[in-house]
């Protein structure tokens, strides 16, 4: 019982973070600084799940995660939801092969998906939707990807703290858990 | 003891000790003039005195102006602070004055129109960067619904796809999902104009024999009653026609930019108001770059 309400503690802290954060950069963000391309808050998340979970695990917490900020965006939720788990699959396979511990990897992974991100939304995009991406926001997906990488490290803090306060343990070695 | 019995050059010496003194003070009562004997001691003395003052006043001067420069440097700092004060009153008052605008040109919009509207504030935009959406400060408890017509006074901004109790979210003009049915306002010659996803806008499945031109003006059809019919949209600024295809490609600039916006109209209820150009420019009086 004290372990279902640990893991209920610490989804509802990364849920609740998401959430404050990404209303943070739809709204607060545009007040103060207008059409500035903001961070993309909730790739942290992501990022965070890919690497530090098993692989089922990482899988529904980035279903939650997504059904979280999917109200934020135009985007189809299952079309978002795809994007999610590639980028996941992508951070999973990259970890394979190189890892190390600690936020510096974990923000230049952040920074990269945020990248990654954008380029799998244009490709899918021309591949499944009736009136695709034409537009490259490569200065907004640049700009993005390095403030990204910025939030990176206090949400690393934050994050491990999160999993420091629910007796979460973290995976030591790359692929070492998938299951 | 010889009373009369002298040694006159100590005789002589006090009539000249005391005639001496004598003699001048008698000169001197006489005369306003400086003795000559005087004159180099005057002399001297006033130009001591004269560099006496000038060192007086040149200290006097460099630690006044030591102390102005304390006191300048105070003022500086006080001015300094006040006219940031004052920048940041000016630009409040600036902000404010064209919110005043802007909400009067809104107002005046709305008293003029036959359309239920309902005002709103921006409040957010899209978490992504390739979708164009904004959210707004209204939603169901404001009646708001679906699929209505979100519009300004300079032209058409989009329609809202998404309506919770207290927001509501606004699929913009230049969304790639958005479609909007409407009409060469020339020619009367009726496509769907989507977003592309930057900030323009296409007009697709118009017939490759329609007549359009570059420049043309593109307006709502007002089909369904969503949008008022004859509202802008956006002017024609290229078109493309393949060479088998049945239909031709529009290109189209919107009449605003609508991710600059700051408050917007939803349509209630269009009333089947139909705008000319004429009618749209008394309706909007006011406009100039904005909405």
């Amino acid at each position: 019982m004290r372990e279902v309400s640990l893991v209920f503690a610490n989804y509802s802290l990364f849920l609740t973070s998401l959430l404050l954060l990404a209303s943070l950069q739809s709204s607060l963000w545009m007040q103060l600084l207008g059409s500035f391309p903001p961070p993309q808050t909730w790739v942290p998340f992501i990022v965070y799940a890919a690497l530090y979970r098993r692989a089922t695990e990482s899988f529904v917490m980035i279903y939650l995660l997504t059904l979280a900020v999917a109200s934020l965006s135009a985007i189809p939720l299952g079309f978002f939801l795809l994007l999610n788990l590639l980028l996941a699959g992508f951070i999973f396979l990259f970890k394979e092969r190189i890892y190390w511990p600690g936020s510096t990897y974990f923000v230049l992974v952040c920074g990269s998906s945020v990248i990654l991100f954008s380029v799998l939304h244009f490709g899918l995009s021309w591949a499944i939707e009736h009136n695709p991406a034409r537009s490259y926001h490569f200065f907004d997906w640049t700009l993005g990807s390095l403030l990204t990488m910025l939030l990176g490290f206090p949400l690393y803090r934050l994050m491990t703290w999160f999993d420091h306060l629910t007796q979460k343990e973290l995976p030591t070695e790359a692929g070492a858990q998938w299951l | 003891m010889n009373y009369f019995t002298f040694d006159i050059r100590k005789v002589l010496f006090v009539i000249f000790a005391l005639g001496i003194p004598l003699l001048l003070v008698n000169l001197q009562r006489k005369s306003e003039e400086t003795l000559l004997v005087l004159k180099p001691f005057t002399m001297a003395s006033g130009l001591i005195q004269k560099g006496y003052s000038t060192f007086s006043a040149g200290v006097r001067g460099t630690t006044g102006l030591y102390l102005d420069l304390i006191d300048i440097k105070k003022e500086n700092r006080l001015l300094l602070h006040e006219n940031q004060e004052l920048r940041a009153q000016l630009g409040a008052m600036t902000e404010l004055r064209l919110e005043n605008e802007r909400l009067n040109n809104l107002l005046l919009f709305k008293q003029r129109s036959e359309m239920e509207l309902l005002a709103a504030r921006v409040i957010g935009k899209d978490l992504l960067p390739d979708h164009n959406t904004i959210t707004i400060n209204r939603g169901h408890l404001h009646g708001v619904q679906k699929h209505m017509a979100v519009i300004t006074v300079g032209g058409v901004v989009g329609y809202v796809f998404r309506a919770d109790n207290h927001t509501a979210r606004i699929l913009l003009l230049t969304d790639r999902y958005a479609a909007i049915d409407a009409i060469v306002q020339r020619s009367r010659s009726r496509g769907i104009v989507e977003g592309s996803g930057g900030d323009g806008g296409r007009m697709r499945y118009l017939r490759r024999d329609e007549d359009v031109r570059e420049g043309d003006l593109i307006v709502t059809s007002g089909l369904d009653n969503i949008f008022p019919k004859g509202f802008p949209v956006g002017t024609v600024s290229h078109i493309s026609k393949s060479r088998y295809g049945m239909t031709q490609e529009v290109d189209l600039q919107p009449v605003l930019n609508p991710t600059s916006l700051e408050e917007v109209f939803v349509v209630l209820n269009a009333n089947h108001e139909v705008f000319t150009m004429d009618e749209f420019a008394q309706l909007t009086p006011l406009r100039e770059d904005g909405p």
